[in-house]
């Protein structure tokens, strides 16, 4: 049984469909990438997973629970966190207040100090520039404080929207390092991903979306060995509304 | 010559008057801030201009010259302080659950149209219930004034300042330091963001019209206590205060806004005082107006809540 299924979710703003018939399925402690073409809808899945947009049909599990139209803080209560590209940390606010942001909505007898303390051994940038404002950090700095502020809660699935959008090849590395730390704690990591060769070599298994469609899935090892995936790939790369930044598609 | 030489004592004359009118500028200034910064905390993090702001003051100067005037048996203002904050919070809260969360997505023109609905609403009951008649509260708990270094400090205003500032301070503390006045910051800065972190903005943006208003409430009771009290011309003059406050400090900053506010006093007092008495809201909208032209953004725009 799968940990997370994505059922056939048709969504879309403003009647222009964007989402077609998606289906993912991601087993417990796994790595999983998401690639396609700018476009191909893979933030607008991430929102629907998220609450943040309502699909006109489809469905979403959890531990064979639908998940679908709860609100944020119950998908964090069920486990399931949603880390954001790095321009979503709060400027204008110090790192400590963005982690304890991301620890909102913690139960009863949590212990904030001691996860913002095991965050800083993760992250140990962190902790130096704890009373700094998120804005005056680096792109890579505020990719590792969303990594942080959305693990604070320790969840069991992390949804990564492209974690290394416009970052230098060289902190590419690093952040996937992280990814790859935080994935053999056990955690299920599904990641939207733009550098597919960096992505791929990381991953367990791949889906390739295109059109707002599951089209192709497979082990992340060989994915891109098939033609028509590369075609694929190769055949997109437009802009459209989607919200998902440059075509940097590597291959 | 001989208007040469009454020219200079005129401005020496005028100049003497300077210290009085830099205190009461402060006292203002404070007083001005704290209704900016309810109006600004509303509009950073809501996003929504509040045309009823004076109105919602208004409220508070109504309730306070009714316990004046012995109904509630002269209850002293110091009560009455927390009492219309808690008062004016509650009446921000149910305003935006009620009317204000239904336009939240709305074009702009339907949120400018429902607050200006608000303005109209208030401001015709106020009329209704207290008649069209200026109210003055007389001979109030905090009378007489003292003597600092030949400069006269009314005491009603001298409380104001000090009241004004506390809750500036108390809002301040309030944001920065917990964890709902954090939240507040965050649901400014990104408001999807934060409902990404589980933070529940709907009930946020509620918190934020209550504690707006609640700084109103405040400088409303203390204002009542030595100005009168007029349905239409109070609550225009704070609404347009409060608005260029806002605007000098860059919109929706809230540290602007009270930089805005204490400017216009001193403006306003230094302008009546070195210039001509008639004049002094004039000189504030030319300064406004200055700052729009050369310093659009405000003149210490943070873009922080």
């Amino acid at each position: 049984m799968a940990q997370f299924e994505v059922d056939d979710v048709h969504a879309g703003y403003d009647d222009l469909p964007v989402l077609k018939g998606v289906d993912v399925s991601v087993e417990a402690g796994e790595m999983v990438c998401m690639i396609g073409p700018n476009g191909a809808g893979k933030s607008t899945l991430f929102r629907v997973i998220y609450g943040l947009l309502s699909p006109t049909s489809g469905e979403v599990r959890y531990r064979n629970e639908s998940v679908l139209g709860l609100s944020q803080r119950a998908l964090l209560d069920h486990g399931i966190a949603y880390i954001l590209q790095r321009d979503a940390v709060f400027p204008d606010m110090t790192i400590r207040d963005n982690l304890e942001m991301g620890a909102y909505t913690a139960p009863d007898g949590y212990d904030l100090e001691a996860q913002i303390g095991q965050m800083y051994d993760l992250f140990p940038m962190l902790e130096e520039r704890a009373d700094q404002n998120a804005g005056t950090l680096s792109g890579g700095q505020r990719q590792m404080l969303e990594f942080a502020r959305g693990l604070i809660l320790d969840p069991d699935l992390i949804l990564l929207d492209e974690p290394t959008a416009g970052l230098a090849p060289k902190i590419i590395d690093q952040v996937f390092g992280k990814i790859e730390e935080i994935n053999e704690t056990g955690v299920t990591v599904l990641m939207i991903e733009q550098n597919v060769k960096t992505g791929l070599q990381y991953a367990d298994r791949a889906y390739v979306l295109e059109d707002g469609q599951t089209r192709f899935s497979g082990p992340a090892d060989n994915i891109l060995d098939r033609p028509e995936v590369r075609d694929a790939y190769l055949g997109g790369g437009t802009d459209e509304a989607d919200g998902e930044g440059g075509s940097e598609a590597r291959l | 010559m001989l208007e040469l030489e009454l020219g200079l004592i005129s401005l020496g004359g005028r100049l003497s008057l300077v210290p009085q009118a830099t205190v009461t500028a402060v006292v203002f200034g404070f007083v001005y801030a704290l209704v900016a910064a309810g109006l600004a905390l509303i509009w950073g993090v809501a996003d929504i201009v509040n045309f009823a702001h004076g109105e919602y003051m208004l409220i508070a100067m109504y309730v306070t010259a009714f316990v004046a005037s012995g109904f509630g048996g002269g209850a002293s203002p110091v009560v009455l302080v927390p009492l219309n904050a808690a008062l004016l919070f509650v009446l921000g809260y149910a305003t935006y659950r009620l009317i204000i969360s239904k336009v939240m997505d709305a074009p702009m023109l339907a949120q400018i149209f429902a607050t200006f609905a608000l303005v109209l609403i208030i401001r015709y009951s106020a009329l209704f219930v207290a008649g069209p008649t200026t109210v003055s509260i007389d001979n109030y708990v905090f009378e007489g004034q003292t003597q600092l270094a030949g400069i006269a400090v009314a005491h009603p205003e001298a409380i104001t300042g000090v009241v004004s500032v506390a809750a500036l301070g108390l809002l301040f503390a309030f944001l920065r330091s917990t964890r709902t006045g954090k939240a507040i910051r965050a649901t400014a800065q990104d408001r999807e963001v934060a409902q990404v972190m589980g933070i529940d903005t709907d009930h946020i943006f509620g918190l934020t019209w209550g504690l707006g208003l609640a700084a109103v409430g405040v400088a409303g009771t203390l204002v009542a206590t030595f100005s009168p009290i007029h349905p239409e011309l109070t609550p225009t003059s704070w609404t347009l205060i409060a608005f260029a406050a806002v605007a000098l400090g860059g919109f929706g900053s809230v540290l602007g806004a009270v930089a805005g506010g204490i400017l216009i006093a001193f403006v306003e007092n230094l302008g009546a005082v070195l210039l001509n008495p008639s004049y002094k809201e004039l000189y504030v909208f030319v300064v406004f107006i200055g700052v729009l032209l050369l310093k659009p953004e405000g003149v210490l725009n943070r873009g922080d809540a």
